[in-house]
């Protein structure tokens, strides 16, 4: 497998992605042997280089794996271990996905440093006294690396290696961090060639796959103590702790919450048929308008607002009992595709046929709004890892549970997340109750009865009602009669096929009888005029040969 | 001349009828009038035995060159019988008409999908009968498998029943 792209992530939960191009990255070649030491590092700059391989390249030990468990925490250094090193600890954590294995190689300015970084750096297994440091990470998620600022340098670069001789930068620090876990902006990339070393490689996808091509969109705050929207996965009786709390008969939980309305910080509770990411708050509440609510075991909020499931995949082959003819094509059948919460969509089935079809849906967490990505391969690459865009469809996947009737506040809020958008000249009804009559696509957000304002009234997403989640390809063929009790082949030995083809009458004149028709070029035949017309036209007529 | 007589009983636009030539008998024939190789009239000197009638296909051999004509036995007179002869230019010529070029609008012979010689099956056929009614299938994941949304629960795809709740501040 190769990627078109290497995708550098600041956080944890991918949403802040920076991005290598391969139009950036150096030809394919062997890193290793093609590194060059004796390049100097820019004074005040920390050159890094990484490459990224899929599978286990076995370079050498691993160096700071980082895997699902929590981010390693480096021990840093003690004040005063070495004078000439501040104290401060800057490190960096670059998450990458899929998993990948992971080559890193570190280069630093002066040899002042080198000690200093094979001694502090993360990880194990650090070579001292070498000028770089290679190692792996097999299956990693992602690179973290810690780089000790000495006084001189002023900030940590990334560089893109172009060349053999050339780099351009694509991410330097802010001057002097804090040193914090603070995730840090990247500026602009400047496009120098400095006398740094540092590059990223990736490889290249032979053609698109749509699972990396979505939004990134994360609203959502995971941080403790943090303000913003939260969105919790609630467990076991959580939600009724909840409602407990909410309508406490306590006169004191009473009067504050009739000063302070927490419904009014309650913007949705919903239901989807994905299993969203989450991750453990680590304490047993949940947040609201600036309140915790114990809710009396472990919380767990989501952190991906944006979830994609895989692509259903369904080859369109003639083990599907097709004819291998023209009748599997328009207007002989008919294909409709069954999309849950977007509707039933009419599919070409020229397009398909043959081919492959394939569905994945992109679905906000947040909303509940789902957009069901149709893809198709045709029959001339079925497969191919190219996947070509047929067309998307929106809809809501959302089933709401009302859990107050305060209309105030909320409804205003959730106006803004409510409502769907059409995206794609094939969009299907984002209202799902035309949606489930296949009546075709809806006009206007006034008729979305899947609103998320639904909280504090009783409508529903009508279309969660079916608990039917199945994706389906109907297909209504045109039946075909075949003549001479329903043997096919009758048809083609009494009056043949249609062809088309030039050749000589004996290429069509097979060791069974057969049928042939068309303009026949009478070269060489020494009959008369009359003779010579009447075969021209029996020809036409067709003969059995 | 000698006359070969048959009993064809295939159709008249069978390229090769040489299968499909049944009973014959050689009989003994003279040119009435002039002869035309196209359509002549010949007198069979027929010595009996058969019902001539149903003698319907005959060859000759005209300057070494074998032809075949339909014939049309007629006024019966004692032994001699007026056979008017029409020739089968599909018979009499067949091996020139192999080697002649056709461009081929129908044929029962197979060839590939695309391209080749041999019908396209690709091509519609104005022939074929199609029905106006029609006859759902219904596919659906890969490998006869479920393509559905939902959490895998209990071996059946259902909905995530943990809510989501969104919170703000």
């Amino acid at each position: 497998m190769t990627f078109e792209s290497i995708t550098l992530y600041e956080d944890e939960q991918f949403t802040r992605p920076i991005n290598v191009q391969l139009s950036d990255l150096s030809p394919v070649g062997d890193w290793s042997t093609g590194n060059n030491n004796t390049t100097t590092i820019g004074t005040g700059e920390t050159a890094i280089t990484f490459e990224a391989y899929e599978g286990n390249p076995n370079f050498g030990t691993p160096f700071g794996i980082v895997t699902d468990a929590p981010p390693l925490v480096e021990n840093k250094p003690a004040a005063g271990t070495d004078p000439a090193i501040t104290p401060d600890w800057h490190d960096k954590m670059f998450y990458i996905k899929p998993n990948m294995s992971i080559k890193i190689s570190m280069y630093k300015s002066g040899s002042n440093l080198k000690t200093a970084i094979n001694t502090y750096c993360a990880g194990t297994a650090i070579r001292s006294g070498a000028d770089s440091q290679t190692e792996s990470i097999n299956n990693a998620r992602g690179i973290r690396f810690g780089v000790l600022r000495r006084k001189t340098v002023q900030s940590i670069c990334i560089y893109v290696r172009t060349s053999n001789t050339s780099c351009r930068c694509i991410w330097i620090s802010p001057n002097f961090w804090d040193g914090t876990a603070k995730v840090h902006t990247p500026s602009k990339s400047k496009n120098t060639t400095p006398s740094g070393y540092g590059g990223a490689r990736g490889q290249s996808n032979e053609g698109r796959t749509p699972q990396s091509m979505y939004s990134t969109i994360n609203i959502l705050s995971h941080t403790i103590g943090e303000n913003g929207i939260h969105a919790y996965e609630l467990r076991g009786n959580q939600l009724q702790t909840l409602y407990e709390k909410l309508w406490s008969s306590n006169i004191l939980t009473k009067i504050t919450n009739s000063v302070v309305k927490p419904t009014a910080g309650l913007l949705s509770l919903h239901m989807l048929p994905i299993q969203p990411t989450v991750a453990e708050t680590g304490y047993n509440g949940i947040h609201v308008c600036g309140t915790a609510y114990n809710l009396g075991s472990s919380t767990f909020w989501v952190t991906e607002q944006i979830k994609s499931t895989d692509m259903f995949v369904r080859n369109i082959s003639d083990a599907d009992g097709f004819t291998e003819s023209f009748l599997d094509y328009s207007p002989y059948i008919s294909a409709q595709l069954e999309l849950p919460f977007c509707g039933v969509v009419p599919i070409d089935i020229n397009k398909i046929m043959g081919g492959a079809l394939g569905v994945r849906y992109i679905i906000d967490i947040l909303t509940g709004n789902c957009l069901a990505e149709v893809y198709f391969k045709d029959r001339a690459q079925p497969d191919s890892s190219l996947w070509q865009l047929y067309s998307r469809y929106s809809g809501n996947c959302a089933y709401h549970i009302p859990i107050t009737a305060d209309e105030n506040g909320g409804r205003q809020m959730l106006g803004i997340f409510g409502g769907l958008s059409t995206v794609g000249m094939g969009a299907a009804t984002g209202n799902p109750m035309l949606a489930m009559s296949g009546l075709g696509a809806a006009t206007g957000a006034a008729m979305m009865p899947n609103d998320v304002g639904m909280i504090g009234t009783f409508s529903q997403n009508v279309a969660c009602l079916a608990g039917d989640l199945f994706i389906r390809l109907h297909l209504t063929v045109k039946d075909d009669l075949t003549i001479l009790d329903g043997e096919t082949d009758m048809l083609q030995k009494i009056s043949g096929l249609p062809a088309g083809v030039y050749g000589k009458v004996s290429d069509f004149v097979g060791t069974s009888e057969g049928f042939l028709q068309g303009e026949i070029h009478l070269e060489g035949v020494k009959g008369s005029a009359a003779e010579l017309a009447e075969l021209v036209s029996v020809f036409e007529s067709g003969v059995i040969v | 001349m000698t006359v070969r007589l048959y009993k064809y009983s295939g159709e008249k636009n069978r390229l090769d009828k040489t299968a499909l030539l049944g009973t014959y008998f050689d009989t003994d024939a003279t040119i009435k009038g002039t002869f035309n190789v196209e359509a002549p009239q010949l007198v069979l000197n027929y010595t009996g035995g058969r019902t001539i009638s149903e003698y319907n296909y005959a060859s000759m051999v005209v300057d070494g060159v074998t032809y075949y004509y339909y014939v049309t036995i007629s006024g019966e007179i004692g032994n001699r019988m007026l056979c008017t002869c029409a020739r089968d230019p599909l018979m009499s010529f067949k091996t020139d008409l192999l080697n002649c070029s056709i461009i081929a609008r129908r044929t029962s012979m197979q060839g590939k999908v695309f391209g080749g010689l041999g019908y396209n099956s690709f091509l519609q056929d104005p022939l074929h009968p199609i029905l106006q009614t029609t006859t759902s299938m219904d596919l659906r994941g890969q490998d006869g498998g479920e393509a559905s949304l939902g959490v895998l629960l209990n071996g059946a795809y259902s909905w995530n029943t943990k809510p989501i709740l969104i919170t703000v501040g």
